[in-house]
């Protein structure tokens, strides 16, 4: 897949992006060797809410921190509505939740949310008004008296969340919002960003696709530092459709791994579809060859087939098919 | 810091000086003499243990024990990630971390000063005026120990900015406080030849310390050039020369003698070059914490 070649804009353009970057790269440099977190991402990220999807190590977190001012740019530059990231002004506009926020154990909710308020520029009175109301709003009313220390993970987040939004923020930044929460929260927590989007540009960060499809119409994906495709979830399905298959057989067990192995196949793996049914997800580098390969298959395994057929394309099909190709296209240079 | 915390702080800063100071001066008739004697006496016996321990040992490791985990702390816990994503400069946040732990060290020097010197004058003479009368003198010592935690604070606030835990910190100021107020005070009392020999003052706090108040009071006549003072006073920092461990007499009332100062450092240079170490110290803790990597 071709990389996008952005062309670098004027300042009146980069201001109409919530979030803009041109090679934004960060490199830590080690005792031996310096490791290439991040290499040259170039974001543009709209008003709405935009997905920011890639597997573990792939760089999200790194970006985030450099967009928030944590971490240092090594190379190329980044902008919050035309500001400088870590500068103040920009700061102002962000609101930042953490993947895995750690917070004053010792203080109350409602003492949080006001030392926050206050460091986002409110006075005490004015953030312990608008404390209020969000504790209200996200249903902690009741646990605002209780040091944070005793909070349930759910909770933890949604203190995290009402301190992002405490100074009121143009552009909510969230690193893995859900993670270490049961699906009861994880849904709560959707429901909610859902709702705020209309009041504020949110940024989200995570490798659960699922939750991603759910909120998002735009994405970006990044893989080993680099962006793998960024653009609406639709027209990144669309380029998918037509080459993923779904084969449910009553061996599969046996079967998956013949699949994994064979050099016409791209990759496989056991997904699991509406209603709970597991099946073997497959995608072919020739779906003529695997549609005649499948019967032999079935034969060879006196197994019997249930079913053969093309689902609907989810993100998670699209992330897979989109990694294997990246992995394999990073191989195909290593070796040139 | 915990209340808990601040108190059993308060309480060491004033246990030790309080049984000194009551068994120097349990045979005092505060009756048969004026208030500014018996003022001057209460000064004498509170001065070296204000030195030594209240304002030295205790007050330096509550100090450090304090500013230790301030950024170390909050950087390893990740606590530091959401408040660098706030409105508010690395160098705001820095210098409100050092004003809080200052203000903090004040107040207890401030509570342990002035409560400890209630506290003592209550329990013997139980004059008031006897307290009032130490008031200059407290005031001085009030502003002394604002000096030495200055000192302390930026050590304790670079080495925060530089390490990975407020525990390491711990250590290393800890291990600063021990060199400054019992190993160098051992080699001074020990072995007086090898720490002239070696000019071992240039790099003893303690000594400078000292040299900067016995310098201070005699300047500003906080206290009378007396013998009474200095003699227990030397004990601790060296500071006069041919101090010698006579026993003091509190009965006799406040001899007008005066030892001159040991002079190995002018005291003007053992405070200039303390408060240069404390600027650069806190410039440099400022710096590390500007480009300190904020990771979760």
């Amino acid at each position: 897949m071709l990389r996008e070649v952005i062309l670098v804009t004027t300042e009146e353009k980069i201001e109409k992006y919530e979030i803009w970057s041109n090679n934004l790269t960060k490199v830590y440099e080690k005792k031996e060797n310096a490791v290439m977190a991040v290499n040259k991402i170039n974001l543009r990220v709209l008003p709405g809410i935009h997905g920011f999807l890639g597997p573990n190590g792939a760089g999200k977190t790194t970006t985030i921190n450099m967009l928030i001012g944590a971490l240092s740019i090594t190379e190329g530059e980044a902008r919050i509505r035309g500001l400088k990231p870590g500068s103040v002004a920009a700061n102002q506009l962000i609101g930042f939740l953490p993947q895995n926020p750690q917070f004053y154990k010792d203080m109350t909710g409602e003492e949080y949310l006001i030392y926050m308020g206050m460091l986002g520029g409110l006075s005490k009175e004015e953030a312990n008004r608008r404390g209020q109301e969000l504790l209200r709003s996200f249903d902690m009313w009741e646990e605002r008296t209780r040091q944070i220390g005793k909070y349930s993970g759910g909770m933890k987040q949604k203190i995290g969340i009402t301190a992002a939004l405490i100074h009121r923020p143009k552009i909510l930044i969230l690193d893995e919002p859900t993670a270490n929460l049961d699906p009861i929260g994880r849904q709560n927590i959707i429901d909610r960003i859902k709702e705020l989007s209309s009041q504020v540009s949110v940024f989200i960060s995570s490798h659960i696709l699922g939750e991603i499809e759910q909120m998002c119409q735009v994405v970006t994906m990044i893989n080993n530092g680099e962006i793998v495709v960024s653009d609406t979830i639709k027209n990144i399905k669309s380029q998918f459709v037509g080459n993923t298959f779904l084969l449910k057989t009553s061996k599969d067990k046996e079967i998956l791994p013949q699949l994994q192995k064979d050099p016409d196949i791209e990759k496989a793996w056991l997904t699991e579809e509406e209603g709970g049914e597991i099946s073997i997800c497959i995608i072919p580098k020739d779906p003529e060859k695997l549609q005649k390969k499948i019967p032999k298959l079935i034969l060879d395994n006196d197994a019997i087939l249930k079913t053969f057929k093309q689902p609907e394309v989810t993100l998670q099909d699209v992330f897979m098919a989109t990694m294997a190709r990246e992995e394999k296209g990073r191989g195909e240079r290593k070796h040139a | 810091m915990k209340p808990k915390r601040v108190i059993a702080g308060l309480i060491m800063m004033l246990f030790v000086p309080l049984i000194v100071f009551f068994v120097t001066l349990m045979n005092t008739n505060f009756g048969a003499i004026s208030t500014y004697s018996a003022s001057m006496l209460m000064s004498f016996a509170l001065l070296p243990m204000l030195y030594w321990w209240m304002l030295g040992l205790v007050f330096t490791i509550l100090v450090s024990g304090a500013t230790s985990g301030v950024i170390a702390d909050e950087v390893d816990k990740g606590t530091m990630l959401l408040l660098v994503s706030k409105p508010v400069s690395r160098v705001q946040i820095f210098l409100g971390k050092f004003l809080g732990v200052f203000a903090f060290g004040a107040l207890m020097s401030f509570v342990g000063i002035f409560l400890g010197a209630w506290v003592a004058v209550m329990f013997t003479s139980g004059n008031i005026a006897h307290f009032f009368g130490m008031l200059p003198f407290l005031l001085f010592m009030f502003a002394y120990g604002l000096f030495v935690e200055l000192i302390f604070l930026s050590i304790s606030i670079a080495l925060s900015s530089m390490m990975a835990t407020g525990r390491k910190v711990l250590m290393a100021c800890l291990g600063l406080v021990v060199l400054t107020f019992l190993v160098f005070f051992m080699i001074r009392r020990i072995a007086p030849g090898y720490y002239e020999t070696y000019s071992l003052y240039w790099f003893d706090i303690g000594y400078h310390l000292g040299n900067i108040l016995a310098n201070a009071i005699q300047v500003w006549n906080i206290l009378p050039a007396s013998t009474l003072w200095q003699t227990s006073f030397d004990i601790y920092t060296s500071a006069f020369a041919g101090a010698t461990t006579a026993t003091i007499d509190t009965s006799q009332g406040i001899d007008l003698g005066g030892l001159p100062l040991a002079g190995y450092v002018a005291p003007v240079v053992s405070l200039l070059i303390w408060l240069l170490i404390a600027i650069l110290l806190t410039l440099f803790g400022l710096y590390k914490l500007k480009r300190k990597e904020i990771t979760n």
